[in-house]
């Protein structure tokens, strides 16, 4: 720690080596003013941060019996960032006094609803993906909110993807007491957490008011997470990963766990920040970005372990038992379509024109609107296939970490190769996709692609994924202008190229799905049940992961990584047409189709002529109706 | 006298310019256009030819509606409009009635069609990936103000940008004298500099704004088209960066800048986002820099546009004279 901190300090833009820093920082000057207005601060608050992290990580994993608990998994981060957004942009003076307060609510209101929505059981793997979808949620809200009010919102760049860079004394004079304060009482919890963590039956006929100290050890957590998000930014994987160094190094009893996490949250984060200073020196590499590089594979290997040793945990597909007629849910589908359809081709956000035969209309809004329908209807199929496989209403592919590894790998071939055209980008996507897809199948192949198991690496790839996005990012510099649009997905300037190479991508995996959806819907009654009627559980999961990490792939290759659509609308056409796999595929293409024309059609008309993001669109309905149904998965 | 000295200069830069253009390079499109009546110009996706000159021209990059404006000529569309009003501050007027096509990423297809335009100017660095479909609507010309090759020119690479745009819409004559005027002002900004008694000729030239992490400063590396119009005038840019930056800037944090405390500090920065009076302005680092506390700092504006072409170096040069002597 001792040592990390030295190398933190001599760490910046100016140089100078070290004997000149021991030795000038004790006379006024330059350097003593370099060293205490700039790097001590940025050292102090990750030490704070990290070990505020660690701590609150620990005392949630007591609290909820659950190895994978984390501010982060949790998606308190998340829910805590979202709110300082909000506030920033809605109530700017109230944040400017009470960053923390604000921070303090997010965090309160997505750790509720994660408990609310994960059950009272807080069985782990339930709990982290609940987590996982809750901060998919807010931050999605966040980066909507960002380009929606872009003006109000960029100094706000600071926080997002947590930053240690201080300016000045405030947020460790800000951070430092109340993480203190918070610290001290986690200090003293360790007793009564001991007791708990012995089961809440023996800690209550032990005499113990077991409530209120679950309670109170809940707002030490939520206290702390809310106070580091409030000045550094959300930043993962420390709360998750600094608990379990300390007890696999076989620490017992809470007032130790609680000072080694404290202590090894600091170095972590700390050696982060040093890390993502080595990589692209006199350049800021978030270090939430750093952390999660680091983290991902932890997470992975963590999930690995947990997935092995607990209760598998399928969940319902939900679905309708009372299935709508088929012809009647898909007239009305179609007809919808046809409606947007005909909108979408007729209006260009100012103007309106029936004449689709017209070069204008006929060379860029017809192949655009087409590519849409096509794309939407793959990534919807690609979702039906993926979630029937991991009996898992919240996979797709983005949850698997595919679209993720896809964007990495795209990146990395720019950074790689800077010259190489923007067109060859989907290249590396399909290296990266497969990469991701490799991870799951050799992760998974032992535990038969236990669902959950699958859905955690996914979690832990995708995390992974999108933290080497963001740091080749920043290591590629201004080059990546026309990279970060085709990044958020987009389908715009979509030629009659790109409607000929998505129907052949079409044709080419829409026989293997629908070939697929009768061992689908045997899986449906359960993995021995399948089993007994002669069906290979294992082969056919091999297969429907594969057809349906390539048919998203080749999605991402055309318009890059747009989410949601593959996980809103099998659901949505689950509620209407029941769990039986043909119909299923059927009507949520055509839903899927549906609501990618329409993103692109407003994405198109909304600040006309400028273009909005369609992947961004997407997002923003998907969200609500995803957070609906989380709601009703109670 | 002053007056005749002044045209004597005039007649002595314009024969220099003469010579310099005829070197360039440009003969043989030249010889070429004279030969067919046809007008090529020439970009980095090849030559483009066009029957006769053009007369509604779409430019998706703020550098060549300048080049426009500057020989008198009106876009008929152009990308990101509001913001170029924010950043850009010339002489020449946009006209209102110019149309926005969307922004400089991704312009809108349709839009840029609707005006059947005759030319599409667009520029290597955002509009590579989309020839293909610029080029369906209107003959396509791409530059690109930023080369690979480190040795290259970047002033002279504007100077013959902005001299084949000029060709193609049949103002070559107008564009001498565009330059002819810069020129002119490069020898009036000496002398006021010369006289201006500053303290030092050294400067670093920076913009600033709040950046994905933090307040980010870019300073401008001698290779970068201002920095050779800051030479030009007989100023020093002292930043020599440590490798090839392809834009002509390094990224800087408050502690980067320690090295060049003795030089004078000149700066750009938006007013909304001004990062030297909000998140600087109690910083120890920054208040003890000598240009700060000696006062040798100068805004210039957040409308000076460093990336233009011949009319934002004059609005350059009027923000830099005017600043350094008045202080």
């Amino acid at each position: 720690m001792v040592l990390l901190s030295f190398v933190h300090l001599t760490q910046g833009q100016a140089d100078y080596t070290v004997t000149q820093l021991v030795k000038e920082v004790w006379t006024e000057g330059r350097v003593q003013d370099i060293v205490l207005s700039l790097r001590l601060p940025r050292l102090i608050i990750g030490i704070l941060a990290g070990g505020a992290l660690a701590v609150a990580g620990a005392v949630l994993q007591t609290l909820t019996n659950n190895p994978l608990a984390s501010a982060s998994t949790l998606g308190i981060n998340a829910g805590a960032y979202f709110f300082v957004v909000v506030s920033m942009i809605f109530f700017p003076s109230l944040l400017g006094n009470f960053p923390f307060i604000v921070a303090l609510v997010g965090a309160v209101l997505s750790s509720v609803l994660v408990v609310m929505l994960a059950g009272k059981q807080m069985e782990p793997v339930r709990v982290a993906l609940t987590g996982m979808i809750i901060s998919l949620l807010f931050a999605s809200m966040t980066g909507s909110l960002q380009l929606l009010f872009e003006n109000q919102t960029n100094g706000l760049f600071l926080w997002g993807s947590g930053t240690l860079v201080q300016l000045n004394w405030d947020g460790v004079s800000f951070a430092g007491p109340v993480i203190i304060v918070f610290f001290i009482l986690a200090l003293v919890l360790a007793k009564p957490l001991d007791t708990l963590s012995l089961g809440e039956d023996i800690a209550s006929s032990l005499g113990q008011n077991v409530r209120f100290v679950k309670l109170l050890a809940w707002a030490v957590a939520i206290v702390l997470a809310a106070a580091t998000v409030s000045v550094v930014g959300p930043i993962g994987f420390i709360g998750l990963m600094a608990p379990h160094i300390v007890r696999m190094l076989g620490v017992r009893g809470h007032l130790n766990i609680l000072l080694q996490s404290f202590l090894w949250g600091s170095v972590m984060l700390i050696g982060a920040d040093v890390l993502g200073r080595l990589i692209q020196p006199g350049q800021e590499v978030p270090v939430g970005a750093m952390t999660a590089l680091i983290g991902g594979p932890w997470l992975l290997y963590l999930a690995w372990k947990t997935a092995k040793t607990h209760s598998r945990g399928d969940r319902q597909m939900g679905g309708t038992l009372k299935p709508v007629k088929l012809s009647v849910v898909i007239a009305i589908v179609v007809a919808l379509l046809l409606v947007i359809i005909s909108l979408a081709l007729s209006f260009n956000g100012t103007a309106w024109t029936t004449e689709w035969l017209k070069p204008v209309v006929w060379n860029f809004r017809v192949p655009r609107v087409l590519t849409a329908f096509i794309v939407g209807v793959m990534l919807a199929i690609a979702g039906v296939l993926l979630q029937g496989v991991l009996r898992n209403p919240l996979a797709d592919a983005s949850i698997l970490g595919v679209t993720s590894m896809g964007g990495a790998g795209a990146m990395m071939l720019l950074v790689l190769f800077p010259a190489i055209p923007v067109n060859y980008m989907p290249l590396g996507a399909v290296v990266g996709a497969a990469i991701a897809l490799g991870i799951i199948l050799g992760t998974s192949w032992k535990n038969n692609f236990q669902p959950m198991l699958v859905a955690l690496m996914g979690i832990a790839i995708s995390a992974f994924g999108s933290a080497a996005t963001q740091v080749l990012v920043v290591k590629a510099k201004l080059a990546v202008a026309a990279a970060l649009v085709w990044l958020s997905g987009s389908t715009y300037a979509k030629g009659w190229e790109d409607v000929q190479l998505a129907v052949l991508l079409f044709a080419l995996f829409i026989g293997p799905a629908i070939y697929l959806t009768r061992s689908l819907d045997t899986l449906t009654f359960g993995d021995d049940v399948a089993a007994g009627l002669g069906l290979s559980v294992k082969s056919t999961r091999v297969w429907a992961l594969i057809v349906g990490v390539a048919i998203s792939t080749a999605a991402v290759s055309i318009v890059g990584t747009i989410g949601f659509v593959g996980l809103v609308a099998p659901h949505i056409a689950r509620r209407l047409v029941g769990f039986r796999h043909l119909p299923l595929i059927v009507v949520s293409g055509l839903l899927g189709g549906l609501l990618l024309v329409t993103a692109d059609f407003v994405g198109r008309i909304l600040i006309a002529p400028k273009d909005i993001p369609s992947g961004l669109i997407v997002a923003l309905i998907g969200t609500p109706y995803l957070l609906y149904l989380l709601r009703k998965m109670k | 006298m002053k007056k005749s000295l002044k045209s004597l200069l005039f007649l002595a830069l314009f024969a220099v310019l003469l010579v310099g253009c005829s070197s360039k390079g440009e003969d043989k499109a030249e010889d070429k256009g004279k030969a067919e009546e046809n007008i090529t110009i020439t970009g980095v996706n090849g030559e483009v030819t066009l029957k006769e000159p053009a007369k509604k021209v779409v430019v998706l990059e703020w550098t060549y509606a300048e080049d426009l404006l500057a020989v008198g000529v009106q876009p008929i569309g152009m990308a990101d409009i509001e913001e170029y009003n924010n950043w850009v501050n010339i002489d020449a007027e946009l006209s209102k009635d110019v149309a926005d096509v969307g922004g400089r990423q991704e312009p809108n297809l349709e839009a840029i069609a609707a005006l059947e335009p005759d030319l599409i100017i667009g520029t290597s660095f955002r509009h590579d990936g989309m020839i293909a479909d610029l080029e369906k609507i209107a003959p396509t010309v791409i530059f690109n103000p930023y080369p690979e090759d480190e040795k290259m020119d970047l002033y002279q690479e504007m100077i013959t940008t902005f001299n084949e745009i000029a060709k193609v819409v049949d103002k070559k004559d107008e564009a001498k004298q565009v330059l002819a005027d810069l020129d002119e002002k490069y020898e009036e900004a000496k002398t006021t500099i010369d006289n201006a008694g500053l303290k030092t000729k050294d400067v670093v030239l920076t913009l600033a704004y709040t950046g994905p992490q933090a307040p980010e400063i870019r300073v401008f590396t001698p290779n970068s088209m201002a920095s050779i119009m800051l030479e030009k005038i007989g100023l020093n840019n002292i930043h020599i960066p440590d490798q090839f930056e392809l834009y002509g800037s390094s990224t800087y944090n408050v502690e980067g800048l320690a090295k060049y405390e003795d030089a004078n500090y000149l700066y750009i920065v938006q007013d909304e986002d001004n990062i030297y009076e909000k998140q600087l302005k109690d910083n120890a680092v920054w208040k003890n820099l000598n240009f700060v506390k000696e006062d040798r700092l100068y805004d210039l504006g957040g409308d000076t546009w460093l990336y233009g072409g011949p009319l934002s170096a004059e609005t350059l040069l009027n923000k830099i004279t005017s600043t350094m002597v008045s202080k």
